[in-house]
């Protein structure tokens, strides 16, 4: 044996029996428990590679699949019931030893399921064209106010069809979706292409032309208002005055005056680099206004360079910041001129707050009108037309205040939906409706409060359960986050269809002149939403339709419609009670 | 002719929606007029072409002839053509490229021929329905608010017959319950009539009043219900005062509540 083998075998020994250790511990057992198809998982979502051959890259989310293993003790769902498409063999398979892919779309190699954690694939068992969506969603709130709408509501379900089962199909079959767009995608495609826009112009002509037929009951309602306040007989004053209503318009013009003036001021490249030299931009220099937004530069001399037009360097190739550029600057910045930005900017300010309140009050007509009607309100899409309306009006660039003024619309129009169904409420038990109006003016902070604590606890969740705070990977994918970054970038990039939002006003409005003036908002609002919640909404309304005829109207006002109150109720707080007990259990 | 209206509005819309969803679609021009996509022209003099709103085309690999945000330049075209494209969607409206426009108008001339279809069919039922309430063959809301009163009176007049609290509660309830149950529901129910008889304004006037009316009963049932006999007695004559004045106002004798004080 040659000198020295005898140490270097020594050590060698030793790094195994090392290693040996390593292994046996806590980390590596950690590491060893996930089973190998989970690993392999993760590889796919992280190289955004299928498993099979033509399979589609597995995302996040499709780790918390029980069948890989992610959860030891997993919270049961509905997919768990593993209710699968029969099984047709492989005679339409475009590969031997693949299945049929009328069953098999996803390519996984067995049945699609008909049931999975959130929806219902009832076309898919019938064997409708691919292009016919008809899924229900496991939605309890929507079969429960479904049912409290009764009758009226089978004009949502109507719109639903005929938005997903006569339009779609059409536009799909005459080709007027691209190409690419498999028959199964056809009508996510549609609703994304233009669906959702007719429907949200819909809503908007429809609302309009309501407003315009009430406006003798809007007198009417304001004379009853102002005269609330002197109806001083038995029991004293029934509703609040003018003076409150005339004040708190006051002080949310004032306030979103000041959030629109503030925000507006900000500059464009704030934190960011100067347009002049490329450097860090100083607070200690005064931006300057250029096509309604405030610039900042690095210091003074590059701020003179900006405003007198002259070259930025000595350099021979110096760049010379006439309109042209200072133009160029901005499209780089995404920031196209605003229909006011040759105003002073707080005059610009005064207006868009101006058109924000008005604005907020006739999204509050819109939103009142749906809630009442239907028990739907179409929040986000009033929110990303403030959006719209905003970037519009002080340009692409100010997007900080067009967020800003459509949460101020979210909070107002949504308190205008929930103070709909409270005055009802109170009106059914005879509550004075100035205690009702007054407590929730003074209740509002509350609501905020318990959102952010909500807000975290789901945070907490998702970060114990998945690592990621919210968003795609988790349960909570905030869709319309991205909904609203999709329309901040359609607007920046000149791709949002204002026609389809006015042919779809037009149609609204044309729909609103009949004898029902909330047609237009109700055919509206079933474009506007994903047909799956649509069909289980139709469901409830069917519900209610079959419980009166068998057992009577009083019987489904008796017993019927407080069950539906509690499906609606207890699917939120049953959501709320599973995130607790996750977080407290780990 | 309701039945009529509601099907031409609903085939309307259909075609109007169908119509519309073609507004940013535009045919191919024919070969050698591939610069008709032509929109604009730079600053440099340079030609400005429209710009594609999704992927356009679909090659053998399934992948697409042309992307999404690409200008459709001349060669585009000509590329797009050979591949059997006909039709693609863009980013930009031009009415004058909007194939199915007149289909768009037709459908608009539908729904208002509909809407005023469903007008004329809403104002003769609400015509029958004054008929037949004219001739007692239905209790119309005239009568409904009239009857309403009339418990609301009755059972004011008898509370002090009636003996103890409890007794009080028992009537309130009982009689409150059933008329609010059977006799509200047929002047709610009446818009349409009442609307048409009133007009929206009037309409609105009444609705105002009767609805406090209407409050204060739920609230005497509601307190009668929790044993609460004075605040329920002073509900029962509040709901009276107010429906007395929205009889005023159904009947167009008078319009204010003010003089309650």
């Amino acid at each position: 044996m040659p000198a020295g083998t005898r140490d270097n075998i020594a050590e060698l020994k030793a790094v195994i029996a090392d290693l040996d250790t390593q292994l046996a511990g806590p980390t590596f057992d950690a590491v060893g428990a996930y089973p190998e198809e989970l690993a392999l998982a993760v590889s796919h979502v992280v190289s955004g590679s299928g498993g099979a051959p033509g399979a589609p890259a597995p995302v996040w989310s499709d780790l918390s699949d029980t069948k890989l293993g992610w959860a030891r003790t997993p919270i049961w769902g509905y997919k768990d019931l593993q209710a699968r498409l029969p099984d047709y063999g492989d005679k339409n398979a475009t590969e031997p030893g693949k299945l049929d892919p009328r069953v098999d779309r996803n390519e996984d190699g067995q049945p699609d399921l008909v049931i999975d954690d959130d929806t219902v694939d009832v076309g898919r068992v019938l064997g409708l064209p691919a292009q016919m969506q008809f899924v229900f969603a496991i939605a309890p709130f929507a079969l429960g106010a479904g049912f409290i709408t009764g009758r009226a509501g089978l004009l949502v379900l109507a719109g639903g069809i005929l938005a997903y089962f006569v339009v779609n199909p059409v536009v799909y079959s005459m080709g007027w979706l691209p190409a690419t767009v498999a028959a199964k995608d056809a009508p996510a495609a549609a609703w994304q292409a233009f669906d959702r826009p007719l429907g949200i112009g819909l809503l908007l002509g429809g609302a309009m032309m309501g407003m315009v037929a009430s406006l003798p009951a809007i007198l009417a309602a304001l004379k009853s208002i102002a005269g609330a306040g002197r109806i001083t007989g038995r029991g004293g004053r029934e509703e609040l005055g003018l003076a409150p209503l005339v004040i708190a318009v006051i002080a949310a013009g004032v306030l979103l005056f000041l959030a629109a003036d503030h925000v507006g001021n900000e500059p464009l490249n704030k934190g960011g680099l100067c347009p002049v030299t490329g450097l860090e931009v100083s607070c200690a220099v005064e931006p300057e206004q250029y096509g309604g937004y405030a610039i900042a530069f690095a210091d003074e001399d590059a701020k003179n360079t900006w405003a007198s037009g002259a070259a930025s360097a000595e350099a021979a190739d110096a760049k010379v910041w006439n309109a042209e550029a200072k133009d160029a600057y901005l499209t780089s910045m995404h920031a196209k001129r605003g229909l006011l930005a040759s105003l002073n900017p707080h005059v610009r300010a005064g207006v868009i707050a101006l058109v924000g309140v008005l604005w907020i009050w006739f999204a509050g007509i819109i939103i009142s009108q749906c809630t009442g009607m239907t028990d739907w309100s179409p929040i986000s899409g009033m929110a990303l037309l403030t959006v719209v309306l905003v970037l519009l009006l002080a340009g692409s660039g100010s997007v900080m205040g067009a967020v800003l003024i459509g949460a101020a619309l979210c909070v107002a129009i949504t308190l205008a939906a929930d103070m709909m169904g409270d005055l009802k409420t109170g009106h059914l038990v005879g509550a004075r409706p100035i205690r009702q109006q007054i407590t929730e003016m003074l209740t509002v902070p509350i609501g905020p409060i318990v959102t952010m604590f909500t807000i975290l606890l789901i945070v907490a969740v998702n970060m114990k359960s998945f690592g990621v705070p919210l968003g795609p990977g988790t349960p909570t994918q905030a869709p319309q986050a991205l909904a609203l970054q999709a329309v901040i970038e359609g607007v920046q990039g000149g791709q949002m269809p204002y026609a389809l939002y006015g042919l779809g006003a037009g149609l609204g409005a044309l729909l609103g002149l009949g004898s029902f003036a909330g047609l237009g908002v109700l055919v509206g609002l079933s474009m506007y939403l994903p047909f799956k919640f649509i069909a289980t909404y139709g469901l409830g309304c069917i519900a209610n339709i079959l419980v009166r005829a068998f057992k009577g109207p009083r019987w489904a006002e008796e017993w019927g419609v407080p069950f539906a109150a509690g499906l609606i109720v207890g699917e939120s707080i049953l959501a709320l009670i599973f995130n607790i007990i996750i977080l407290a259990l780990g | 002719m309701r039945c009529i209206a509601f099907i031409l509005i609903w085939v309307s819309l259909a075609a109007g929606v169908i119509a519309a969803t073609t507004a940013y679609v535009w045919r191919l021009p024919p070969p050698g007029s591939e610069g008709q996509l032509q929109i604009g022209v730079a600053p440099d003099e340079s030609p400005i072409y429209a710009v594609l709103a999704a992927d356009a085309g679909r090659r053998t690999d399934g992948a697409p002839v042309a992307r999404s945000d690409a200008a459709l330049t001349p060669e585009l075209v000509t590329e797009l053509r050979a591949a059997g494209v006909q039709r693609v969607r863009v980013k930009t409206f031009q009415i004058s490229r909007w194939t199915h426009f007149p289909q768009f108008l037709v459908a608009c001339v539908g729904l208002l021929a509909g809407a005023i279809l469903t007008r004329l069919s809403a104002a003769r039922a609400a015509s029958l329905a004054e008929a037949a309430q004219d001739a007692g063959d239905a209790l119309g809301p005239d009568a409904a608010l009239a009857a309403l009163q009339q418990v609301t009176n009755a059972l004011i007049a008898d509370i002090p017959a009636l003996g103890g609290p409890q007794a009080v509660c028992l009537a309130i309830a009982d009689r409150i319950g059933v008329a609010t149950r059977d006799l509200v529901p047929l002047i709610v129910d009446a818009r349409g009539r009442l609307v048409a008889r009133m007009g929206l304004g009037a309409y609105a006037g009444f609705m105002d009043v009767f609805a406090a009316g209407e409050r204060n009963l739920n609230r005497a049932w509601s307190a009668a219900s929790d044993g609460a006999e004075a605040e329920a007695v002073e509900a029962l004559e509040r709901a009276s005062e107010r429906l007395v004045v929205a009889q005023a106002r159904l009947t167009g004798r008078t319009s204010s509540l003010l003089p309650l004080a």
